[in-house]
Order: C-alpha cells, then sequence, then structure tokens
C-alpha cells in the first residue's frame, strides 16, 4: 500500500470530531430513555400486557389506550413498554458471550500464530462462508425456537467478527518494541496478553460490541417475525409486528408502533457507535455479515 | 503578447478549526518570461503553496488573496471552468512524489493521453505520437512497453521522468517544477537535473522552480526568491542573491550549504520570545534589533532590481 | 540523458499474476467448502428430536411398533456412525441426490431447481442496487462532504442500518399498495413485483456501502494523484469518476461478498412477506416441521451461491485492481 498523507483537510475534519455533537447527545438521551422505560415497564405500563380484552378488540388510539389496542383487546401502549425487554437481554447476552469467545479464540490465534492460527482461520471462514441469517434460521427452527437456541445462533454467528478483530490487533501489537521488551522482562504470555495487549483493543473491541448489539436486536426481531424467535404471547416488538401480519392493513399502528421502537433503539445504538468510532478514530470498517 | 506572471499583495490563508494560519502572505514579484526563477526555502516555508496557488490548486479550506496576473489575465477572477482552461494547457505542473502523483489503477499511457485529449479531445493519436516522443527524448528506450505499465511496476526514476512527460504534454507556456529532487539520491537528482535542463532548453524557458536544494536552484535559475514563514525575504539574480547574500536569513542559508561548511542557521536565540507583527526571522536573526521585534519590515529595493525585507538596507 | 535505473520488466506478466492469485483463491475454498458441507450436515442430524418418529408419527398419536421403527431408522441410514452418515450424504449431495422431504415426500432436488432462481434472482438484484445506490450515494456523499447533501445522506443511511427490512416491507405495503395502490404485494408478475423485495433485502446493505463509499473515496480525495490530474486542467466531476472511483473501488470490492451474505439471508425474509416461493420460503416451512433434508439443503445451497458469488466477486477485484493483477504483493 502507498503512505498515506493528510492533507490538511483531513487534518481539519479530525479536529472538528472533537466537538460534541447535538445528534449525539439526543442519541444518547433516547437510549437512555428507552432502557429505562423498558426497566421500569412493570411500573409503568397502565395495563397487564398479556391482559386480554376481546370486547376492546383493535381499538384506534384513545383516551384509556393510548396507542390503541391489537387484535385480542391487549393494550399496545404497554406491550410497547415490555416490548424491548427480552430481545434487548438476549441481544446484549449474546453478544457479550459472542465477544468473550471471540476475543479468548482471536487473542490465541494472533498470539501464538502458525498451526492454532490455521486452524483457527479456517473454522472462522467455514462460519463466514454461510449467511448468518441463514445459519440462525437453521439453528433457531431445528432446535426449536426458543432463547436457548436463539442465544446459540447469535453467538455461533457473530463470534467470527471480534476474533477477526482481535486476531490483526495482535498480530500488529506482537511486532512492537513493548511486547519484545516484556518478554525480555520475563513476562509470562496471559500476562502479556490480558495486561498489554488488551487494553490497546477495548476501543476497536467497544465499537464492534455496539453495532454488534444493534444488528443483534435486528436479527432477534426478525427471527421472532419469521416465528422462530421469542414466542407470542411474549410481548416483544418482533412478536408484536408478526402477530400484526393479519391486522396492519386495517390497524397499520399495530405494525408501526413497534417498528419504531427497534428503528430507535438500533439507530440510537448506532449514532453513539460512529460518535466513539470517530472519537477514536478508529478504522473499523463498517462491516455487517447478518 | 507577454505571458509574465505577475503576482501582487498575493497571499494564501487556511481556515482550521484553531483559526485562520496564513501559508503565504505580501508576496509581490514578477516570474519574467524566458527565465527560470528559483523559489527556494526551508519546508514549511510555503513555496509548494505559492506555487500551487498560482494553479488553484489548493485544498478547499484555503483562500488565495490579493492578485495574480498571467500576461493580461487575472487568474484569481477565472471561473473553475476557465481556470481548466490554463492547467497543463497554459501553464503546466511538474508534480512532487513522483510514485504518489500517478494513478496506481490506470496505465501510464493512459493517463499520459488524458492530459492532451481533456484540452483536445479526439487527438488520441496525436497524444501518443507525442508521448512516445517525449519519452524516448527523457532517456526511455521501449516508450510502448512502459506506457502500457502502471507506475508501481516503474522504478523511482523513470516516475520522475514520467510526470516530467506529463507536464510537457500540451506545449505549455510555462511550467512549475515543484520539489523534483526531494527525497531523491545523488544520481537520481542527476537525471533530474538533466532532464529539467533538456526542458529549458527545448521546451520552454518559463519555469518555476520550487526546490530546497540550493544547488539546482544555482545550476538551472537567473533569479532567485527566498521564502521564510511565507514571506519573500530576499530577491533578486542568481549571482546577486546566491553569492552575495544581503539578507541575514539568505546568509544563514547559503552558509548551512555543504560545501560552506554546514553552518547551521541558529535556533531561537536567548531572551527572544515569539512575537506577532514583528520580522519573521526574528526569533533566528543574529543581527536583529529593537525594531525588528516591534515593526514589520518592507521590501527595500537596492540595485539590479534586488529586493530585500529587512531594516538593515532601509 | 541517462537510461539506466530501468527496473527488469521482463518478470513481469499479468496473466500469470491473475492465475496465481485465483489458485489461491480456490485453494483456499476447498477447506470452506468443506467445512461448510459438515455444517450444513450436523445442523441436520445434530438437531434434538427424532426424524424417524417425526417420519412415522406425525400428529403424534399413533403408536409406532418396534419393528417398523427400525426399518424406517434403516432405511434414512441413521444405523451408521455419523462419518459414515456424512460421507454418505455427502456423496449424494454431490451427485445431487438430496433426498426427500419428510412431509410432502417431494423431491428435494426438484424443488430447490425450481426454487433457486428465485432466490438467486432477488439476490443479484439486491447486490446490483447496493452496488448502484450505496456506490451512488457514497459519492455523492464524499463530494459534497460537510455540505447539505452529505448531511442528508448521512442521516438516511445511518438509518437505513437501523432499520429491518421486514419492518421496511411491511411499510412499503402500507404506503405503496394499500396507500397508493402502485405496486402488487405478492407474486412474481413483471419487473414492478421485484421492487419491493428488492429494497426489502438491500436497505441496510445499501446503507453500510454508502458509508464505505464515503470514507474510502475521502480517502482517495486526499491523495496526490487527484491534484495532479486538476493540474492536468480536468474538471472535478471527471477527476472523481476516472481517478477516485477505480481507486475506491478496490476497498468496496473487498465487502461485495460480506453485503452478499447479508442480502441472500435477508432474502429468507422477504420471501416470506411477499409469497415468493424461494428456497428461504421453502426452508421456513421445513424448519416448522423440522424437516431436516429440507434444512440441510437450504444451508447447503445458500453457501454454494455465496461462494460462487465470492469466486465472482474476485474476479472483479482482479479486474478493478491491476496490483494483484501484476502480481504484487498486497497488504
Amino acid at each position: 500500500m502507498m503512505k498515506r498523507q493528510k492533507t490538511e483537510n483531513q487534518i481539519r475534519t479530525d479536529q472538528d470530531k472533537i466537538k460534541i455533537d447535538a445528534g449525539h447527545v439526543m442519541a444518547a438521551l433516547l437510549l437512555v430513555f428507552i432502557l429505562l422505560v423498558s426497566l421500569f415497564a412493570p411500573l409503568l405500563a397502565p395495563y397487564d400486557p398479556y391482559q386480554l380484552d376481546m370486547r376492546h378488540a383493535l381499538e384506534p388510539p384513545c383516551a384509556a389506550h393510548l396507542l390503541g389496542t391489537d387484535a385480542i383487546g391487549r393494550d399496545v401502549l404497554s406491550r410497547i413498554m415490555y416490548g424491548g425487554r427480552q430481545s434487548l437481554l438476549l441481544a446484549a447476552a449474546a453478544t457479550g458471550l459472542s465477544m468473550t469467545l471471540g476475543c479468548i479464540i482471536g487473542m490465541i490465534a494472533g498470539y501464538f500464530g502458525g498451526k492454532t492460527d490455521l486452524v483457527i482461520t479456517a473454522v472462522s471462514n467455514v462460519f463466514q462462508g454461510i449467511p448468518g441469517m441463514t445459519m440462525m434460521i437453521a439453528i433457531a427452527g431445528l432446535m426449536g425456537s426458543g432463547v436457548t437456541s436463539m442465544l446459540l445462533a447469535l453467538v455461533i454467528t457473530s463470534w467470527v467478527g471480534f476474533s477477526r478483530l482481535v486476531r490483526g490487533e495482535v498480530m500488529k501489537l506482537k511486532q512492537e518494541y513493548f511486547v519484545e521488551g516484556l518478554k525480555g522482562l520475563g513476562a509470562g504470555n496471559m500476562r502479556i496478553l490480558l495486561l498489554h495487549i488488551g487494553p490497546n483493543l477495548i476501543g476497536s473491541i467497544l465499537i464492534i460490541f455496539a453495532t454488534r448489539i444493534a444488528s443483534a436486536m435486528l436479527s432477534v426481531a426478525s427471527l421472532s417475525f419469521l416465528g422462530l424467535g421469542l414466542q407470542p404471547p411474549t410481548p416483544d416488538w418482533g412478536v408484536m409486528i408478526s402477530d400484526a401480519r393479519t391486522h396492519f392493513r386495517q390497524v397499520p399502528m399495530l405494525a408501526i408502533a413497534p417498528g419504531v421502537m427497534i428503528v430507535l433503539l438500533s439507530l440510537s445504538i448506532n449514532i453513539l457507535a460512529d460518535a466513539l468510532r470517530d472519537r477514536l478514530d478508529v478504522r473499523a470498517d463498517v462491516v455487517k455479515g447478518d | 503578447m507577454g505571458k509574465e506572471i505577475k503576482v501582487c499583495e498575493f497571499g494564501v490563508t487556511f481556515h482550521t478549526a484553531h483559526g485562520p494560519v496564513s501559508a503565504v502572505r505580501d508576496v509581490n514579484t514578477v516570474f519574467r518570461e524566458g527565465e527560470v526563477t528559483g523559489l527556494i526555502g526551508e519546508s514549511g516555508s510555503g513555496k509548494s503553496v505559492l506555487g500551487m496557488a498560482i494553479l488553484q490548486l489548493l485544498p478547499a479550506n484555503a483562500r488565495i488573496e490579493g492578485s495574480c496576473l498571467y500576461g493580461d489575465t487575472e487568474l484569481t477572477a477565472l471561473s473553475e471552468k476557465e481556470m481548466e482552461q490554463i492547467r497543463g494547457n497554459e501553464i503546466a505542473l511538474i508534480p512532487q512524489n513522483p510514485v504518489e502523483s500517478l494513478n496506481p489503477v490506470l496505465r501510464i499511457g493512459r493517463q499520459l493521453t488524458e492530459a492532451m485529449t481533456i484540452h483536445a479531445p479526439g487527438k488520441k493519436a496525436e497524444a501518443k505520437q507525442r508521448y512516445q516522443d517525449l519519452m524516448s527524448r527523457l532517456g526511455f528506450s521501449r516508450p510502448e512497453l512502459v506506457s502500457r505499465q502502471y507506475s508501481f511496476q516503474l522504478s523511482g526514476g523513470m516516475n520522475q521522468r514520467m510526470i516530467a512527460v506529463l507536464g510537457l504534454m500540451n506545449r505549455p507556456v510555462w511550467m512549475i517544477a515543484d520539489e523534483p529532487t526531494k527525497g531523491l539520491d545523488a544520481i537520481l537528482r542527476r537525471q533530474v537535473y538533466e532532464v529539467l535542463q533538456e526542458i529549458t532548453m527545448r521546451d520552454t524557458r518559463n519555469m518555476i522552480l520550487i526546490t530546497h536544494d540550493v544547488a539546482l536552484a544555482r545550476k538551472l535559475s537567473q533569479k532567485i526568491l527566498v521564502l521564510y514563514q511565507g514571506e519573500i525575504l530576499e530577491q533578486g539574480t542568481v549571482a546577486d542573491v546566491l553569492d552575495h547574500p544581503a539578507h541575514p536569513y539568505t546568509r544563514g542559508l547559503i552558509g548551512s550549504l555543504p560545501k560552506n561548511g554546514m553552518k547551521p542557521i541558529g535556533q531561537p536565540l536567548k531572551g527572544r520570545e515569539d512575537i506577532t507583527g514583528g520580522c519573521v526571522f526574528y526569533l533566528r536573526c543574529p543581527q536583529a534589533t529593537k525594531r525588528c521585534r516591534q515593526e514589520h519590515p518592507r521590501e527595500s529595493g537596492l540595485e539590479n532590481g534586488r529586493k530585500v525585507r529587512c531594516f538593515l538596507y532601509e | 540523458m541517462t537510461a539506466s535505473a530501468f527496473r527488469p520488466l521482463s518478470g513481469y506478466s499479468e496473466p500469470m499474476g491473475i492465475v496465481k492469485y485465483m489458485g489461491k483463491r480456490l485453494l483456499t475454498l476447498i477447506p470452506v467448502l468443506l467445512g461448510i458441507t459438515i455444517v450444513a450436515f450436523l445442523l441436520g442430524t445434530g438437531a434434538p428430536g427424532d426424524p424417524v418418529e417425526a417420519i412415522l408419527n406425525r400428529d403424534g398419536t399413533q403408536i409406532v411398533s418396534p419393528e417398523e421403527y427400525e426399518i424406517v431408522k434403516e432405511r434414512l441410514g441413521l444405523n451408521d456412525p455419523i462419518p459414515i452418515q456424512y460421507i454418505k450424504w455427502l456423496r449424494n449431495a454431490m451427485t445431487g441426490e438430496l433426498g426427500q422431504s419428510f412431509f410432502t415426500n417431494k423431491d428435494i432436488r426438484e424443488q430447490m431447481a425450481y426454487r433457486l432462481p428465485y432466490t438467486v434472482r432477488l439476490a443479484l438484484l439486491g447486490l446490483g442496487m447496493t452496488v448502484v445506490f450505496g456506490i451512488g450515494a457514497g459519492m455523492v456523499m464524499a463530494i459534497y462532504k460537510d455540505r447539505w447533501p452529505d448531511r442528508i445522506l448521512r442521516t438516511i443511511t445511518t438509518v437505513m442500518l437501523s432499520v429491518p427490512g421486514f419492518w421496511i416491507a411491511i411499510l412499503m405495503i402500507l404506503i405503496f399498495v394499500e396507500q397508493l395502490k402502485w405496486l402488487p404485494t405478492s407474486g412474481l408478475n413483471g419487473w414492478k413485483s421485484y421492487i419491493m423485495p428488492g429494497i426489502t433485502v438491500s436497505v441496510s446493505t445499501i446503507g453500510v456501502c454508502a458509508r464505505l463509499t464515503r470514507t474510502s473515496v475521502l480517502d482517495e480525495l486526499g491523495r496526490q494523484y487527484v491534484t495532479v490530474a486538476s493540474a492536468k486542467g480536468m474538471n472535478a466531476r471527471l477527476v472523481a469518476i476516472r481517478h477516485v472511483l477505480p481507486n475506491a473501488l478496490i476497498p468496496i470490492t473487498t465487502f461485495l461478498g460480506n453485503y452478499f451474505a447479508g442480502i441472500l439471508g435477508g432474502s429468507t425474509i422477504a420471501e416470506v412477506i411477499f409469497n415468493i416461493p424461494g428456497i428461504g420460503n421453502y426452508a421456513i416451512d421445513a424448519v416448522k416441521s423440522r424437516d431436516y433434508f429440507v434444512v440441510q439443503a437450504y444451508v447447503l445451497f445458500t453457501a454454494m451461491v455465496y461462494v460462487v458469488m465470492t469466486i465472482l466477486i474476485d474476479l472483479i477485484y482482479l479486474a478493478v485492481n491491476p496490483k494483484i493483477r501484476a502480481g504484487e504483493r498486497v497488504e
């Protein structure tokens, strides 16, 4: 590759990034708001999200039901408030697990290199060779829908993103002089990996972590929509949209409201991830496998 | 019609996040026809910015002030479209960093042809003939073969000559050579010198040679401009400026040449603090007075059209 | 004049560079392909539940005699050890023998042959839209950096990658079918019926691709060759198209494979919503009834399409990157 020179133009934009952006603040507030509502849904929700009331089915928005009711008379607003809890938790747990797994595998591959690396790279190539959504449909479908199978599906499809990054970075850092120096001082492999190489990676990992949570949210919603994820009557945005398929032409709110929530949540996460990327000036390329 | 380049009250300011940064200011000079003008100075002195400002090829955050007359045409008043007619056609550039100046994914021949066809569409065959002639003149024994290569397949020296070919494609009236010897070893420097000499003898004598290489400037130029921190501190004929430097900075610059014992120009002297408004060389000037600190010196005219920006010559 | 400093040109040959590169790429694909077949196979056999039981006792009310059970199990080859089962399955799969669906008893190969074109067509449409709109929007953003077209498109593209495809599909149905009555809601009759599925599969990748294009074009715009092209007297738009784009395409091409994977996975959702008889739709039906053979075939076929596409994208990469054609080492 050619040497890249920073032109005056680029230097200028680097400095621009340090300013606090109103959009970023809005995104942060939005995210906190959604998280708080989800967390305190039991206190905030006007109705029990499972409570059916056939007499008031498919009601338009009114004073009693601000967002109306669904096909079996459940309060849409209450279900919206509860609707992020499960999928968010699932996405966070799955991404956390993928991150742990991916980091460990990536560090091993990058640090030890050689045959270990070859095998790990081959395995991750195989997983990259199957589109994420296909894999998730197959796993979630065959293992039966449920939290465990979705967790497994999400982890299997997203650990590679982390391990690739960590492997690459570790290989780069391994060449640096300070690692040589540490070895000279008698530091063990584990110590070097965790205490010295690890901290250098936190920024990039955090960015991937954030974008992955957002995309895991979308995956959970997609699976739930296909009937392979969270199951009715769970109050969940994806499930709600799936439920709405029979009635959304008459009552568009049933599909629109939960969709807006999904978009707002993942949008706020993506905006914050971007802000972080700019701040850290990390060239984490936008990769999306599923 | 005279096609000299005359700049008046000329300056360039970059608008950065930290406020405006003046890269070149208060430049008054004439680049005469039939003359090679050497623009010398350390890196960061603004000499390349000045050259690129004439062609108006600066980053978007740069603002040009003052006037730049090309013959009777005021270049700073031209539209971008009119300026495109000047570039490459009337005033051409031999850019610095040859390897990075050529597009890595396009074949050399195409980039050369293009230099002509954007001004004269349909003249593909002529363009090919032209670059093959130029290439053989500049020492390529197999122009046909080389033109099918990509820049990364050529050596540094070949790329260096290639960008000279590029600049010459349209038989420009003026040539601006930007740091042609930057980062080159002695052998390549000699080669560049030969190429430039060839150009001044056979293609155009109207050249602005931007360089930190005083020896090269001496060999090729008739006139010298000495730039320091965006200002011309001294200008005059080669013999005057380089053999009898007047300005303390020029003296320091000449004294720092290898053949003159490589005496470094002084670092900021003790007791001198950073100032605004005074002489730009105040910090490092061995002959500075109190006045240099407070007042900004103007150019004083000496014999032979020589001008020096220093109170010593008022 | 000196004619020295000639680097020998004879050692260079473009066809050799291409052959070397493609050879290496194809070689690395073999283990990937083998791995994919193993995963596809294990996904079928490793799943909980008993296929024999599933076949004999569809509604869960019949009493299955042990003899019957054994016969079916033997017929399915489930008495063999797992590796033997895999090899048999692989051999069959390679000859196109994918078995029969447990439930519909239809030949899977025939079904796949009928359905695959729908999925491939939809995925290619999605990729095409990603390339056209993604790169187009990215170029506009880069050229108008920090001005209003950039700001607006940047917001739009960020939203695009935060929107689930299925929801966009529903919104489009609400707007274009219900309200405006412009488009047909399902089936595949004429080009109009491809519009909504196409957008559904490509909405997020267009966003990602546009952002990547913006970054990579901006990177290139700062390069010296851009200034030099302008110094020839070329106008800015021509410089962007002739000089900058070909360079910016190199990093973009490396991500096309990823995009295609996303699009291919997403096509399942579009197929379900818009009633397109592709392999994704087939798989969803199969998954609900635990039809293992069909799911195996689905994973295998999707992966194969993806791998073939990766090879084609590599060829595009070769076309846009002369360094590889010339056999240079590229980081």
